[in-house]
């Protein structure tokens, strides 16, 4: 990985640590969060190793955060992708696989292009955005990184009525 | 106020209460025109969820105005090898380093047009939800109509059943409209696909200076409209258009650069219908850059003084005959265009054009009008000269070949990695599109198309082949699978994706993303390769990552021996 595309996961990272806690805690406390530089199934974490199935998850997430119920003591995982170029209906795909096979609790795909054009007017429609974007009780969320400001634009969220949830992120991370 | 005042105040409320208030229906009128227009350039209509989605493309973030030379005022210009700027002024010449033509950036311009002037507008006579998305080559509109479904009808039937701006005809009720209505239309085209760059002026001298800007609608896939806003220009306002650039290989690649560069695609391009903004005055850009730099345009051309019209119609006839272009046939092409052409007017011929086909009626032979623009000539002489023609189009594709064979020997072929698959991958297609043919003609009972349409956007694809008019959501595809298959008499359509890789949770994403979009009644990810253990074993433990829809999933497979065979999962 080139170091321009490090710095971006790292900077996206620490952006998704901070909007998981925000989101989640206290009824949530965060065990593990990581940048994986191998399949999930065989990185070294006995977090993961807790969930069931983790040995047959034969993919990468670019960033992945390990939760667990304070109260049922479940854990639960948040992952997010990122990609340089604008998001396809590939990266999509792709996220939704993972998000399915982890049941992950949130699922971010963010990339500092938004979405391709073509993608973007396929997600301006309700039906298709369900489609692409729902699995099981969740959805994925989209979002375009600003660079200047790391953070993602909250404006640039799809699905539209999740906006509101990373506004308030963007917001307490200004008021620091 | 009087009493009398008072009375008729009274009677006009009535009146309105009846028969509703003109000024308002009018003020209506225009806005309905307005979007119509916005969705005719770039619109997408989306019946089940009851939405409009809108594109404003800015391609480049920061647009660039006209340079003009602060000694003597006249045009600007730089030299791509030297990268200086250089006044064209002959007495002048004077040179710059930087550029001194005003910034705009498009993408903030745009956004900020779109929630101070143009939701504000449509808001104020259309119910609905506005929201606004996008990235930095394109902003959406999305306009939510699932409150006020009988106005989206209303706005949609308009486009008699077709779903995006690359089908759409300019709707009958436009042509039907008032005079400021038909006005609002084009308002409406200009700001979705209406551009005002400096970069496309012509060479040309006037009275008092040089360099003669135009503007253009820019219209993408569609051939039909193009010629039809051409007419209506014409027709309604009177107005001349200085040519069309037709996506049409001869036109735009009549030198066969592209072509030999590799670049398919290079000719099948968007049309440009450019005009001289100075004659346009009574429309106007709401896109706040767009409409500071037609204002630029324009104002550079009135201070030049450019005396001739230069309408490209009536045609001048036919200059000099173009080389053969092996994408003439290019299914993209629609079937009117589909063929050689040595002129763009003859390309507006074919596509419709009232005018030409006006004018043809007038000539003593319609064919040798249509080959040389002749409207005297009797056809005796024409099928001589058509042979002529061809022969000196095929002699020009040779000439060019040959020098084009001797470039690309001198050239050091580099072969990625990435090459060398995609090599091999394209080897399977043949196969697959015979195998998976013969498959569902067993399975389906019934005839079935199989094509390779690995280089082909879907939805240009299936456009062109006439297809899409047995599938609705079709004008969502724009996406490349690598085989499609139609079965004919059920009108139900087959994705298949070949890899000569290992199976993975990646590629499955990547067609799990086309099948949500497409729903094809069969999705096969196949490859040369047999699933690895691990594969199978995530698959196994998580099955409904294949589903795709109601009972629909994504079978495995593999091609060995040129045959499929699908794994049990």
């Amino acid at each position: 990985m080139s170091k321009q595309k490090k710095d971006l996961t790292l900077e996206i990272s620490n952006w998704f640590f901070n909007l998981v806690k925000k989101l989640f805690e206290p009824e949530y406390v965060i065990l593990e969060s990581a940048t994986p530089s191998s399949i999930l199934a065989k990185v070294n974490s006995a977090h993961l190793k807790k969930f069931d199935n983790y040995s047959s998850w034969e993919f990468r997430p670019d960033i992945y955060v390990v939760l667990k119920n304070i109260k049922s003591g479940k854990q639960e995982l948040c992952i997010s992708n990122r990609s340089d170029s604008a998001l396809s209906l590939k990266e999509i795909g792709e996220l939704k696989c993972y998000s399915q096979i982890v049941e992950s609790k949130l699922s971010l795909l963010i990339s500092p292009r938004g979405t391709s054009t073509e993608v973007g007017i396929l997600l301006s429609d309700k039906d298709t955005q369900d489609r692409l974007l729902k699995f099981d009780n969740n959805t994925i969320l989209i979002g375009t990184w600003d660079e200047t400001t790391k953070q993602v634009q909250s404006e640039s969220i799809i699905p539209f009525g999740h906006r509101s949830l990373i506004d308030k992120i963007n917001v307490s991370n200004k008021r620091k | 106020m009087s009493t009398l005042n008072k009375i008729l105040t009274i009677i006009s409320g009535v009146l309105k209460i009846l028969f509703g208030d003109p000024l308002d229906k009018n003020k209506k009128n225009l806005t309905i025109s307005y979007l119509i227009g916005l969705i005719t350039g770039r619109g997408h209509l989306f019946r089940k969820s009851k939405t409009i989605t809108i594109e404003f493309s800015h391609n480049k973030e920061i647009s660039v105005g006209i340079f003009h030379c602060a000694k003597c005022g006249q045009l600007v210009t730089k030299n791509a090898k030297t990268k200086v700027y250089t006044c064209k002024n002959s007495s002048c010449q004077k040179t710059y380093e930087n550029s001194g033509a005003k910034e705009y950036n498009a993408v903030a311009s745009t956004r900020l047009s779109l929630n101070e002037v143009i939701i504000p507008l449509l808001k104020s006579e259309i119910s609905a939800n506005f929201i606004v998305s996008g990235n930095n080559a394109t902003t959406l509109l999305i306009l939510d109509f699932k409150d006020n479904p009988q106005l989206f009808e209303e706005i949609t039937s308009c486009f008699e059943g077709k779903f995006s701006f690359d089908s759409f005809d300019i709707p009958k009720k436009i042509h039907e409209a008032s005079y400021d209505e038909k006005i609002e239309f084009i308002n409406g085209v200009l700001d979705t696909a209406g551009f005002s760059s400096p970069g496309g002026w012509l060479n040309r001298d006037g009275v008092s200076g040089h360099g003669r800007m135009r503007a253009y609608f820019q219209i993408v896939r569609n051939w039909s409209i193009t010629v039809q806003i051409d007419n209506f220009l014409r027709k309604y306002f009177n107005l001349p258009v200085q040519t069309i650039d037709w996506g049409h290989p001869n036109i735009r690649d009549g030198n066969l650069v592209d072509f030999f560069e590799g670049k398919k695609t290079g000719s099948t391009r968007e049309h440009q219908i450019k005009f001289f903004p100075e004659y346009y005055t009574i429309f106007k850009f709401r896109i706040k850059y767009k409409a500071d730099m037609l204002s630029e345009l324009a104002k550079h051309n009135s201070s030049c003084v450019f005396e001739n019209k230069e309408d490209w119609f009536p045609p001048g006839g036919v200059s000099r005959v173009k080389s053969f272009h092996p994408d003439e046939a290019d299914i993209r092409i629609p079937q009117q265009a589909r063929q050689h052409v040595n002129a763009f007017w003859q390309v507006n011929y074919l596509m419709g054009c009232e005018y030409l086909e006006q004018l043809a009626n007038t000539a003593k032979s319609k064919d040798l009008f249509f080959l040389t623009g002749n409207l005297t000539k009797l056809g005796d002489d024409f099928e001589k000269l058509k042979k002529e023609y061809e022969k000196t189009s095929n002699n020009l594709y040779n000439e060019l070949s040959v020098q084009n064979a001797k470039k690309s020997s001198t050239k050091k072929l580099k072969i990625t990695k990435a090459d060398e698959l995609r090599f091999l991958e394209k080897d399977t297609y043949p196969i697959l599109t015979r195998e998976i043919k013969s498959y569902l003609e067993t399975k389906y009972g019934e005839p079935v198309e199989a094509f390779d349409t690995s280089s082909f956007n879907l939805n240009a694809f299936l456009k062109n082949q006439s297809l899409i008019e047995a599938y609705d959501h079709c004008e969502k595809f724009n996406i490349k699978v690598d085989i499609f298959a139609f079965l004919v008499k059920t009108k139900r359509i087959v994705f298949v994706e070949s890899k000569i890789t290992n199976l993975d949770v990646k590629a499955l994403g990547q067609m799990i993303g086309y099948c949500l979009v497409g729903q094809p009644i069969e999705a096969i990810l196949v490859s040369t390769e047999s699933p690895t253990a691990s594969f199978i074993n995530l698959l196994t433990a998580n099955p409904k990552i294949l589903n795709y829809g109601n009972d629909l999933k994504i079978q495995i497979a593999t091609l060995k021996n040129k045959q499929i065979r699908f794994e049990k999962i």
